[in-house]
């Protein structure tokens, strides 16, 4: 004998089955390569207003007027780190110059790996000779 | 209210419940009696699942939350409009995908419905449902191992003698070891049972996986000597706990059993190497 009974319902779904949950415009942030694509999506209200809306409603709401009020100061911060990251990567630039440089005289010089020990000792061997040398051209 | 018959029952057996009213009800529309399940469950008060990188974070933690999900209804038959004193019946079949009673998950009960003007009376009464072995009986379940990064040097093989047990059953099955590098360390073999309640929840942000895992464990080999390619069988024996919440899918979580197996290298570096069997627990 056949029943007619409910259908079963529908179960959910787990974390993982869910995966991760981006809008769009937080897949263009996640995206964005230059520094002024991320400082304007950074600036954007839907990013900046949608950093709570994982939260339950009500607390949400109230999350979102603290933001409003501080929304002015984050646009400041913003103007005042977009020179602030420019200066920075200089910094980084000039150091990187440095660096590289040095790096290409070690290379130059020591032969592009460790010297041998008879290598080594040439080495100190001329390095000492060109002291003495220039001592004597000083007293000369 | 009270339900008959009073006993555990099993899915598609019939429930009936008797209403008794001290004072009549008038301007009734409609008057039921609603059977169905409180399945209470975790869930993540405020899970952020934006970034992809390391993962779901949370910022308040985890919450309980009771949801009620009905499996069917029956009229009570009552004339113009006024439900009147005394005792009404209702006879409900449970659905054949009923889910059994099973802590904390899924926990049962006969409910009242009554739509009418003004105030509505509430009623309840818990009943149990218990889960019948599976038919037909499984022939295939889940190995998970090699779970983890750092502690993944052995290839599991969990063999159970079934894959249904009653709860309070004696499980008797074989593991197999077979270490994938060369062993400088004595081992010890534990099995336990490792009953995960997953989250699934419709609406709300589903929390991980609350683990348990039964106590103690049971020690099956000590200062077993493991080689580099040589399968070591050892056989164990675990009891179900009598009063076990059997398996069940229910609306937002499941409750499921494993067999989990940990080989354990001597020393305070050692590692500790797992691998878990699923496994269907039923009481009826």
């Amino acid at each position: 004998m056949s029943h007619i009974e409910p259908p079963r319902p529908e179960r959910g779904q787990t974390g993982a089955e869910r995966g991760p949950n981006l809008t769009s415009i937080e897949r263009e942030v996640t995206d964005a390569r230059t520094m002024p694509q991320k400082l304007l999506a950074a600036a954007n209200p839907k990013n900046y207003f949608g950093m709570v809306k994982h939260y339950p409603a009500g607390t949400k709401q109230f999350l979102w007027l603290c933001l409003g009020i501080l929304y002015p100061f984050w646009l400041l911060g913003v103007l005042v780190a977009w020179p602030v990251i420019i200066v920075l990567k200089a910094v980084g630039w000039v150091l990187f110059q440095i660096w590289w440089f040095c790096t290409g005289w070690f290379w130059k010089r020591l032969g592009g790996e460790k010297p041998s020990k008879e290598r080594r000792a040439e080495i100190d061997q001329e390095r000492a000779a060109k002291l003495a040398d220039s001592n004597a051209q000083q007293y000369e | 209210m009270t339900v008959a018959p009073d006993r555990p029952l099993l899915p598609t057996e019939s429930v009936t419940a008797t209403l008794t009213l001290d004072e009549a009800l008038d301007d009734v529309t409609d008057a039921r009696i609603e059977i169905g399940y409180l399945n209470t469950f975790k869930y993540e008060w405020a899970r952020n699942s934006t970034t992809d990188l390391v993962g779901p974070t949370s910022a308040g933690g985890r919450s309980d939350a009771t949801e009620w999900v009905g499996a069917g209804d029956s009229p009570i038959v009552f004339a113009g409009g006024t439900l009147a004193a005394g005792t009404h019946t209702a006879t409900v079949r449970l659905p054949s995908w009923s889910p059994g009673t099973s802590d904390p998950a899924v926990a049962w009960q006969a409910r009242l419905r009554v739509e009418r003007k003004g105030r509505t009376p509430e009623a309840e009464a818990s009943f149990t449902v218990v889960v019948p072995a599976p038919d037909p009986l499984p022939t295939e379940s889940r190995l998970v191992q090699g779970e983890r990064a750092m502690a993944n040097s052995i290839h599991f093989d969990i063999v159970t003698d079934s894959l249904a047990y009653r709860a309070g059953d004696v499980v008797r099955g074989t593991i197999s070891v077979t270490p994938t590098e060369p062993v400088s360390k004595s081992a010890t073999a534990d099995v336990r049972f490792y009953r995960p309640q997953v989250s699934h929840p419709l609406e709300k942000p589903p929390s991980p996986v609350i683990e348990w895992f039964s106590r103690p464990h049971v020690t099956v080999a000590k200062d077993l000597m493991l080689a580099q390619g040589v399968t070591t069988e050892i056989p164990f024996e675990l009891t179900l706990p009598a009063d076990a919440s059997p398996t069940v899918e229910a609306v937002h979580n499941s409750i499921q059993w494993w067999v989990m197996a940990t080989i354990t290298y001597a020393g305070l570096t050692g590692a500790i190497e797992r691998a878990r069997r699923e496994i269907f627990v039923h009481n009826a």
